[in-house]
This record gives C-alpha cells, sequence and structure tokens, in this order.
C-alpha cells in the first residue's frame, strides 16, 4: 500500500527542520513542563507509555517520556514520523497490522507496541516537529474514547504552545547574543539594613565582556570578578530592585579602568538587566579638554586667556600703602557686596566675611604670604555668593612693589572654578563610599589549620556557617568534627580536594552542602591555600568559607526562568527593532519594513508602536534620509554589523546604535535617542573652537564672523552674527553676519523699531527669544519685514556695557525650530566672550596708540634737549664734551626705541645692545653671544649708556681704532632662583695695546658711567691685558629684570 | 659793470613748527655751509617756493599741526618741484618704503647732525 505510505519529503523538509533547529530543544534536558504533559497523556489515555517525541534528520528524540527506556531511536523505529503529515491525531489501533509499522522493531520485538496514538505538534507557521503519543503493548481496537482523544489533543496544544515561547524566546535570546552593547541580568545581595553590597551576573551576552573586558563573569560576584568595584553600581541595581524604576547613569568602573554608559531596569524576581556602552574614549577626550583649560590657566598669560574664555567674575585692586580695597561691579557681586561701595573702596574684613568658615584661615596666611613675598598670587577658597549658597573661586593676583621693595599695591582677579571643584568634591564621596562598603563587608568566614595539632580554627562567622559555637572554633575542632555535617555524597570529593592541594600544591576550591539539622540545606565555597615554612614543610592550610546557597538557588531559578528573553525586550529603554529589507524588482533594497519593534521604540520616535508593523520606513517617516534605508540594506547584503549617530531631519532627533544581521533579509537595530548629548557635544567643541579663534583673532570683523559661523552651525540656524548697538539711536550695526545659502545676509545698518519693539526688552538686559514672529506681540505687526529676510524664529542676547546696551548677539530661524533653555545659555556664553574679546581687541588697539603717542612725545623731548643743547654750548669752543652729550643722549634715545617695540615691559637684551652699538656705528665689528634674556626698563637704559661709553672709548684708543680690531660681547646666566646672576664680559682684540688710565686724580663722567655697572651698583671689573681691554660686569638677574 | 656776484651757495628751505628745534636746525644747515630760508608750517612753506625757484632742498619735519600734513607736503613737492630734494625727518614711527616721496631721505628724531649734512652735501655736492 504504497498510497498510505507517507511521503518521506515532510520528514526531510529543509525549512521544517529549520524551525526544529530554530527551537534550540535538541538533546537539552528534562524540563518540567513538558514531563507533566507526557505523564497526564499517559494517565488520561491509560497508557503505559507517552512521549514528546521531535522527529529531526535521522533520528527522533524524546523531550520527555514516560515508560519507555531509550531517550531516541532511529527513524526505522519512529511511528512519529507518521504524525507528521496529520492534520489531527494518528491512531493505529494495531501496529502488527498496519502496513506502515508491521515491520517495525519495535512492533516485532522488544518492547513489541501494539497500539499508537499521536497529536502532531504544529507550530504557528504550519510546520510539524513532532507529536506528543500514547503507545500501549495490546491493541486497542476502538482506538482512543472520544474524551481521551480531545484530552491528547489538548496536550499536544499545550506542547506546542510551550514550543513556541520557547521559539520566541529563543529569537531575543539571538537577538541580544547578537547586540553591541554589553548586557548582563544580575542578581543582587542586601545587607541586614537593606543596602546593596554586591551583585552577580546570572547571564551576559558576549559583548558584555567585550565591554568589560570581563570572562567567565557569569555566577560570580561583582566583587569577586572586579575587586574593588564602586559602591555606587551596587547601589544603582540596589536601587533600582527596590524601587522597580529603570535607572540610567554614567559611571566610572575604576578596576576595569572604563567609563560607562549604564542602563539598568527591573526583569521581575529581583534581578536586574544592564545595558553597558564604553564611554571611555568619549570621557578621555572631555578630560583632555579639560587639561587643556587646565593648563591654560598655568600660562603666563592665564588672565587674559580667562578673560577670553569669560571665566573672570571680577577683579579687585588693593592699595597696600592706603589700605583701601577696591573692586568691581562682577567683584561685589560675587561676594553679595554693594557695588558703589566696591567703586570707592571697601574695609577688607568685609570681604572676608562672606568667606567660607573653613577657608578664612588660610586665605589670610596666603594674603600675608603673597604681600610679605611678593609677586604671584594664586589662592582657591569659598565664599557665600548672593544667593546664599558658597562657591569655589581662584583668586589669581600680584603683588607690586615700589623701588625700595616695599609692597605698593595688589590687584588681581577672581575666577569661577566651580565645575572642577563639583567634580573633585563628587570624587571624594565616591572613594569614601568604596571604603565604607569595603569594611562593612562581613560575610567571610575565615580558617586557619594548624598542621602539628590538626586543629582548624575558625572565626565567628565560620562558626555561624557551620552552626557552631564561636568559642569551640576558634579553640580549634578536628576536621572531621567540622566534617560531621556535610552532605554525605560531598564528603569524598571534599577530602580528595584537600589531599590534591597537600600532595600536588593543587589550588583549594571546592564547594559542599551542609545538612546542619533544623536548618535548610547549605551551600558552601571554600578557598584555601598551604603555608611553608622555611624548609618547605606545609605547617598551616588557612583560607575563607562563604555561603554560596544564594548564587546556587538562583542558577537553579535560572535554568528554569521563562519568558524571560521577550520581557526584556519590552521593558529595554533602548529602542529595539526588527526590519525586513524590501527590494525592488532590480533586486536593489529600496525600503525597509517594520516587522518588530518594542515600546521603546516609539518613545524615542515619538510614534505609536503598534502604528508601524507591517509598513516600511519611508512610509513611516516620509522624507527620510536616504542613509537610512542604504547602510542597513549594506547590513543585510554584507552580514556586517554597522554602528551609527545620525540624526533624523524630520524628527529633529539624533540617534545613536548598533544595526546587524538577522537572518535572510533582516536586520535587528538596537539605539537610543542622543539629541540632548550630541547637541552638548556640538556646543562644547563650539565653545572650545571659539575659545582658540577669539584667542588667535585680531580684527573685530574677522571675529565676529568666526564667532558667527560657529553659533549658527552649533545652533543649525540660517543666521547669526553679532550687531554694534546705538541705544541712543536704537539702531544695530551688523559688520558681517553667517548665513545660509540660500539665505541673504543682513549685514548693514538697521533700525530696530523696523522689526518690532523688542529692543526694549534688550535695553533692559533681557534675551528675546521669539518663536514665531508672526504670533509674538512684539513683532506680529512687523512680521513681514522679518520675513522678508528669512527670519521666523530669532534670539536675540543683549550685550550691556556699564548697563548700557552696547551690542547684541543674533541667532535666526527661517523656519520653526524650537529651542531649549540650553541654546539661550548657549548663545549667552558665546555673546559673553565675543563682548570680552571685542573689549580685549579696542583696548589694545587703545594701548597702542597711546604708546604711540608717548614714543613721538618723547622723541621729540630728546630732539628738544639736543636742539638746547646746541645753542647753549654753540659758543663753546671744545665741541668734543659737546659731541659726546649728543652721542649719550643718541644712545638713550635708542634704547627707548628698542623699549617701545616691546610696549615698555622688557627689551630683549640682543636687540638692545644691537641698537645701541648701531647707534654708535660699530654694530658690524662687535660680536654678540649670549642666551635670550629680557631686560627691565631700567636695566635697558643704563646698559645702553654703558656700552655708548664702552664703544666711544674702543673707538678713541682700543680695538675700533684700528680697521681690524674687533670686540666680543658675550653675557651668561649663573647660579639658581633667586641668586641667578648675570655675567657681561666685553673683550677687545686686534688693537693696539691699552693703557691704565692714571689712578688718580677725578674720573671723567664716562669712566664713572662704566665704573656704575649694568645697574648702577658696581659690579665693574676692569682689565688692560696687552690684548686689549677687558670689561666684566655682574649684577642679580632680578635687578636686571626689575620694572 | 666791475660788480663780483660772490657765487651762489645752494639753498635750503627749513619747515619746522617747533622753535627750538627749528633754530638747531637752521645753524646745522648754515654750518654745513648753505644759505637756508626756515618757515614753521607747510602752508608757508609752499609760498615759499612759489617765490623763489633757487630752493635746492627741503628739509621738512613731518608732524606739523594744521593744515598739510607732512608726508602730503613732501608728496606736493614732487609733484609741483620735482627737482628739489627732500630730508624728513619725524617723531613718529619711520614710513613705509611706498609712503615716501621718490628720492627721499628719512632720519628718525632725534637725529644725528652730521648724518644730515652728508645728506644734504650728497644732495647738492
Amino acid at each position: 500500500m504504497t498510497s498510505a505510505r507517507m511521503n518521506p519529503s515532510v520528514v526531510t523538509d529543509p525549512a521544517r527542520l529549520a524551525a526544529l533547529d530554530a527551537l534550540a530543544i535538541l538533546d537539552t534536558p528534562a524540563e518540567a513542563g513538558f514531563d507533566d504533559a507526557v505523564r497526564l497523556a499517559a494517565r488520561l489515555c491509560a497508557a503505559p507509555v507517552a512521549l514528546l517525541s521531535l522527529v529531526a534528520s535521522g533520528r527522533q528524540w524524546f523531550k520527555a517520556q514516560v515508560g519507555f527506556p531509550h531517550c531516541e531511536t532511529d527513524l526505522d523505529r519512529s511511528v512519529c514520523k507518521f504524525a507528521l503529515a496529520q492534520p489531527d491525531l494518528l491512531v493505529i489501533p494495531d501496529l502488527a497490522a498496519d502496513p506502515r509499522t508491521r515491520d517495525n522493531p519495535l512492533v516485532t520485538g522488544e518492547p513489541g507496541i501494539r497500539f499508537y496514538a499521536g497529536s502532531p505538534l504544529r507550530l504557528e507557521d504550519g510546520y510539524v516537529v513532532g507529536s506528543l503519543c500514547v503507545i500501549d503493548t495490546v491493541p486497542r481496537p476502538e482506538g482512543l474514547t472520544e474524551d481521551q482523544a480531545d484530552d491528547l489533543r489538548a496536550l499536544g496544544r499545550q506542547v506546542s504552545g510551550l514550543l513556541e515561547t520557547r521559539r520566541s524566546e529563543e529569537r531575543y535570546r539571538v537577538l541580544f547574543e547578537n547586540i553591541d552593547a554589553g548586557f548582563c541580568v544580575c542578581e543582587v545581595k542586601f545587607d541586614e539594613d537593606g543596602r546593596a553590597i554586591d551583585h552577580r551576573v546570572l547571564a551576559a551576552n558576549p559583548a558584555f565582556e567585550r565591554h568589560t573586558g570581563l570572562s567567565d563573569a557569569v555566577g560570580r560576584w561583582a566583587n569577586e570578578i572586579a575587586p574593588g568595584i564602586e559602591q555606587h553600581w551596587h547601589d544603582a541595581y540596589g536601587q533600582v530592585v527596590r524601587t522597580g524604576e529603570p535607572l540610567r547613569f554614567e559611571g566610572e568602573a575604576a578596576p576595569l579602568g572604563r567609563w560607562y554608559d549604564a542602563h539598568l531596569f527591573p526583569v521581575g524576581g529581583g534581578r536586574v538587566a544592564m545595558l553597558i556602552a564604553d564611554t571611555t574614549a568619549r570621557r578621555r577626550s572631555e578630560s583632555a579638554l579639560r587639561a587643556s583649560e587646565a593648563l591654560a590657566r598655568e600660562n603666563i598669560q592665564r588672565v587674559q586667556l580667562a578673560l577670553a574664555a569669560g571665566a573672570i567674575i571680577g577683579t579687585w585692586n588693593w592699595d597696600l600703602a592706603t589700605d583701601q580695597f577696591t573692586v568691581d561691579e562682577g567683584f561685589a557681586a560675587a561676594f553679595g557686596l554693594d557695588p558703589a561701595l566696591g567703586r570707592d573702596g571697601i574695609p577688607l574684613a568685609q570681604i572676608v566675611a562672606t568667606v567660607h568658615p573653613d577657608d578664612k584661615v588660610g586665605l589670610a596666611d596666603a594674603l600675608t604670604k603673597a604681600i610679605l613675598r611678593g609677586g604671584a598670587y594664586a589662592h582657591q577658597y569659598r565664599v557665600s555668593r548672593a544667593d546664599g549658597r558658597y562657591r569655589w573661586i581662584e583668586a589669581n593676583g600680584r603683588v607690586e612693589r615700589g623701588p625700595d621693595g616695599a609692597p605698593l599695591s595688589f590687584p588681581g582677579v577672581l575666577l569661577d572654578i566651580e565645575g572642577r571643584h563639583a567634580a573633585e568634591q563628587a570624587l571624594r564621596t565616591t572613594e569614601e563610599r568604596l571604603q565604607l562598603a569595603l569594611t562593612a563587608s562581613g560575610v567571610v568566614g575565615l580558617w586557619d589549620w594548624m598542621v602539628d595539632t590538626d586543629l582548624l580554627h575558625g572565626d565567628a562567622n565560620f562558626a555561624r556557617l557551620y552552626g557552631l559555637d564561636p568559642a569551640r572554633t576558634a579553640a580549634g575542632l578536628t576536621m572531621e568534627q567540622y566534617q560531621e555535617f556535610v552532605v554525605p555524597e560531598d564528603i569524598e570529593p571534599l577530602r580528595a580536594r584537600i589531599r590534591d592541594t597537600f600532595e600536588r600544591e593543587a589550588p583549594f576550591l571546592v564547594e559542599y552542602r551542609l545538612a546542619i539539622p533544623g536548618e535548610a540545606l547549605r551551600w558552601v565555597e571554600c578557598k584555601g591555600k598551604l603555608i611553608h615554612d622555611a624548609a618547605g614543610t606545609p605547617v598551616r592550610f588557612s583560607g575563607t568559607a562563604v555561603d554560596v546557597t544564594d548564587r546556587k538557588m538562583a542558577e537553579a531559578r535560572q535554568a528554569e526562568s521563562e519568558a524571560h528573553w521577550r520581557g526584556l525586550f519590552e521593558r529595554l529603554s533602548e529602542g529595539f527593532l526588527v526590519g525586513e529589507v524590501v527590494r525592488d524588482e532590480t533586486g536593489r533594497i529600496t525600503d525597509w519594513r517594520y516587522v518588530d519593534v518594542n515600546a521603546a521604540w516609539g518613545a524615542l520616535v515619538g510614534l505609536d508602536p503598534t502604528s508601524v508593523i507591517g509598513r516600511t520606513l519611508r512610509e513611516v517617516l516620509p522624507g527620510v534620509e536616504d542613509i537610512w534605508v542604504d547602510e542597513f540594506a549594506e547590513v543585510v547584503e554584507t552580514g556586517k554589523p554597522v554602528t551609527f549617530t545620525r540624526r533624523v531631519g524630520s524628527l529633529r532627533r539624533w540617534y545613536e546604535g548598533r544595526a546587524f544581521p538577522l537572518g535572510v533579509e533582516r536586520f535587528g537595530m538596537i539605539f537610543l535617542e542622543v539629541t540632548a548629548r550630541v547637541e552638548t557635544d556640538v556646543r562644547r567643541d563650539a565653545l572650545l573652537e571659539l575659545g582658540e579663534r577669539l584667542r588667535d583673532l585680531d580684527s573685530i570683523p574677522v571675529l565676529v564672523e568666526a564667532a558667527a559661523g560657529i553659533l549658527a552651525r552649533a545652533t543649525d540656524a540660517t543666521r547669526a552674527g553679532y550687531g554694534l548697538v546705538h541705544a541712543v539711536r536704537e539702531t544695530v550695526e551688523v559688520l558681517t553676519d553667517w548665513h545660509a545659502p540660500d539665505t541673504v545676509s543682513v549685514a548693514g545698518l538697521h533700525g530696530f523699531r523696523t522689526y518690532g519693539s523688542y529692543i526694549d526688552d534688550l535695553k533692559r538686559g533681557e534675551v528675546v527669544a521669539i518663536n514665531d514672529v508672526a504670533l509674538d506681540p512684539r513683532t506680529r505687526d512687523t512680521a513681514t519685514a522679518l520675513l522678508a529676510i528669512g527670519v521666523r524664529v530669532l534670539l536675540n542676547v543683549p550685550i550691556l556695557e556699564r548697563g548700557r546696551l552696547v551690542g547684541i548677539a543674533f541667532v535666526n530661524w527661517a523656519s520653526h525650530h524650537p529651542f531649549s533653555g540650553d541654546d539661550l545659555a548657549f548663545v549667552r556664553t558665546v555673546a559673553d566672550r565675543v563682548q570680552s574679546a571685542v573689549a580685549r581687541i579696542q583696548a589694545e588697539a587703545e594701548q597702542r596708540v597711546l604708546n604711540e603717542e608717548l614714543s613721538h612725545r618723547l622723541k621729540n623731548t630728546f630732539a628738544m634737549v639736543i636742539s638746547i643743547a646746541s645753542q647753549t654750548l654753540r659758543t663753546v669752543s671744545d665741541r668734543a664734551p659737546v659731541e659726546a652729550f649728543e652721542r649719550r643722549i643718541h644712545a638713550l634715545s635708542s634704547a627707548h626705541d628698542v623699549l617701545l617695540r616691546q610696549s615698555w615691559a622688557a627689551a630683549p637684551a640682543r636687540e638692545v645692545m644691537k641698537a645701541v652699538l648701531a647707534n654708535a656705528g660699530h654694530d658690524d665689528r662687535v660680536d654678540l653671544a649670549g642666551p635670550e634674556l629680557d631686560l627691565g626698563p631700567r636695566a635697558t637704559l643704563s646698559l645702553s649708556l654703558l656700552l655708548h661709553e664702552l664703544a666711544t672709548n674702543a673707538a678713541k684708543y682700543g680695538a675700533l681704532s684700528v680697521p681690524d680690531g674687533r670686540v666680543a660681547v658675550g653675557w651668561r646666566l649663573e647660579g639658581e632662583g633667586e641668586g641667578r646672576e648675570v655675567t657681561l664680559d666685553w673683550t677687545e682684540r686686534g688693537g693696539p695695546p691699552p693703557t691704565p688710565p692714571a689712578s688718580s686724580g677725578r674720573k671723567g663722567f664716562g669712566s664713572r658711567l662704566i665704573h656704575l655697572g649694568l645697574v648702577g651698583t658696581g659690579g665693574v671689573d676692569l682689565r688692560y691685558p696687552t690684548s686689549g681691554f677687558q670689561a666684566t660686569m655682574r649684577a642679580p638677574l632680578v635687578q636686571l629684570q626689575h620694572s | 659793470m666791475g660788480q663780483v656776484t660772490p657765487p651762489a651757495r645752494p639753498v635750503v628751505l627749513v619747515v619746522e613748527d617747533e622753535p627750538l628745534q627749528r633754530l638747531m636746525a637752521v645753524d646745522l644747515v648754515e654750518d654745513a655751509g648753505f644759505d637756508v630760508v626756515d618757515v614753521a608750517s607747510a602752508a608757508e612753506a609752499v609760498l615759499v617756493l612759489e617765490s623763489r625757484p633757487d630752493i635746492r632742498v627741503v628739509f621738512t619735519d613731518v608732524d606739523m599741526p594744521g593744515g598739510l600734513d607732512g608726508m602730503r607736503f613732501a608728496a606736493t613737492i614732487r609733484d609741483r618741484w620735482p627737482p628739489i630734494e627732500l630730508i624728513i625727518v619725524s617723531g613718529k614711527r619711520r614710513p613705509q618704503a611706498d609712503e615716501m616721496p621718490a628720492r627721499g631721505v628719512f632720519f628718525a628724531k632725534p637725529y644725528k647732525k652730521h648724518e644730515i649734512t652728508a645728506a644734504m652735501r650728497r644732495m647738492v655736492g
């Protein structure tokens, strides 16, 4: 009866076999649900045998069985394979009579089965993977009763349902195995006070190991696998268990040397799932930023930089001679003082009154030291601000001294360093908490076995673990006394481990059970090591014992946990989706379809998750960027996962995530919305760039243009700029602006009233933020004018100088653009910085004009002095002193020239010397050699006069009086610190042998000038060897550089 | 007629608003062996130049109050009286090369007398 035989292709159908494979059930341990089903089937059908048979290729395997000795058979012995093609129950009343089964060895031989009834196990997609069957050893001509048939069908459906659940579970488990984020499920351990003190990893995906560097983490406690792990991790787990609320934070795991963005959420049964992404690289770049800022502070121009960076709160000047302490408005505000008082002078005591009590002594100390020592001063302390809260500030100043060394004044600036201190404080708190956590853990029992006495001593924890009296364990008991309660089958393995340790030095690690009368079965984990004496003989064997009952129970629970992965998928706050690509007729992927999304997807995208299943991306988000299709198409085509951080323009949101292949034509994606973070990053980078540009640029229009461009890019605006305001005329002059390619520039002069009445707000110092110019009362009457220049949304930040409106920073958007408080704060920060930079450039320009004017007058004065002298001395017949006088005035003038080039502050020694020697007409015959050295203004003048005299003498009597003579001028620094000295040598050669001057008689002015030395205090040694005149002059560096 | 005309000495026009400095400049020019005419402003100088074709060198300060700025005055001379040589002094910064009139020579104040003398002799010697 060939037609009665089943088509063998049903058994070997690849799709059916794939469906079976996807269950991942073959060769797995017994499970209660399936066991219960076969037991019920046997009882209801009064059959000695019942099987849950899964028909694979080449064998049938029993997930559960009753009354049958084998766990699998080959297909020749299978009856169930005939059930695969059945729409309903397959009932064979007498197997020996049925042509399909009469030759089956199980029918012809042992155990001689004669009756079969099987319910095909059909999955939702129609594939039959096996059957739930009952078997009898006698034929049943009547088959099953009607009730029995119904019961068997019902049980079959039940089993199919269990398999279906398993399949969906398996699918989600695969998802989690594939995602790029580290994922784990943990249980939490609490102490008696309810504080979480540890957590244990129950399950983890492969990415977890990549993100943490922890292999083999499953089943182990965090304190064990990452010793020193911060208490805040335990606290976070504890909080999630207690509140049942998810928790998201960024935290450091110092033992792993990494930072994580962690998302924890409850998954029932007191367990917590965690998704982590390693953010170490981002943190590093942030800390590099902080480091570069710290470095900038160290710079000698720190005050200027701080000004450019907008970190200066205020400035002060303390006239030490009159003890008058005056401050600017910023300073007064920082200390909660009356600004008017600040201008007139405040008693220092009033300033100190606002300082934090803990910082007062240190501040007084630092001030005293600075005044006594002179020079730079920097001190950090807390002051009470207007709101009563203490804030960290850094005072930076400098004590200026008079010529006699007495301190004259003490000006400086206040810097805001609150952010830095808050971070340091948080770090200290974390460290303290870790210390507490370490001392609080007291659950480990300690034991110590003395070989010579054969007594094992245990501490109180150890005694508690064994249910023994601590006094007895402290005194020591024999090994046998401890082993009294060890479960009999665990004793031999325990002893074997001990033997191994003594005989082979094997590491001692063993788990065993204690059955203490009256208490629940307890699992103990024991670790230890041998301690030897100098001769290498073991003398002690000591270690720890820990109660691991909880872990063992959890492991057991974990094995039977159900509906686990699907639940995770729904509880994730990460968006999760499964997509299936859509191809056009040429096979190109043009779109993709939503197969599955979780609840979080809806929250992150802002759409109802149930509305999108079955629709495609382009239907759901019309106009979405092509890359959102192309990139996932590539994932499907290449099988390679990708990570992305990208914006969906129409949603104005940024997403960061990972897409990975998920079988034929499908991909999975897990992602987060990171709009806030990306925007923060963008703003941070923008401020960093701005800081650099503002430092480098010296022209106001170029600077404003750069700032406007940065502002616009960071706020996604269509136009941005900075304008100078004339408050009385109510005009704004926009020097340059940044504008999008399709937007017009507004550079030029504008009347404010043309565009609305909001200048009134600006004059009061209020930021003007208008969400829609057509609706806002300030602009709706002038909306046409604004819309005509492409302004739908506008943001104006006033810039005030002494309470007067002097400028605005503006940002325009051509279409609706919701902006946040962060946007406002960012624009305000940029405006402040631009204002500071503009002020700096203006101040520098004024300074330059002033310097030039001063120089001009000085030179004219020198010219006048020479004119007066030449008129006065016109009749003097001896012209030599008159000419010497004029030349000396010229030498002085050349020194001033060099000083002017350096804005009078300090002049490079080499340039001073070159100028004065050129002035004397000898620069081509004098060789200069020495290190870079800046001279103060006074030393510049005295050195110039000195060199002028030496050169004049050399030209008259020395090396420069003959064509081939030369002079070498060399200088060097000697000594360290305060005692550093400069030595300058003047060495002539190639001239006639010098003659020492007569020691008697009054010296001339030139000679006396030379003897005054570098700084007017001597230190001059003159020598007259035949090779040529030599002079050596010394002076302390501090005096040479003194202003 | 038997009259002996002494050989005409080159004439230098000194333009300087500061009287003391003007006195010194006049002495300087005379000591160098030239005839000198001195005025206190560029406007007066133009009047002199229009009436005295014998002026060979103009020795001028460039920062003078009122009327023509010294550099523009120098440029005017170069345009209207191309043969005249120019010596320019100033207490301000040295002018850029392209600001200087052709053949003009610049000295920073306070200048050295012998350098001015040498320059004048080079120009008309």
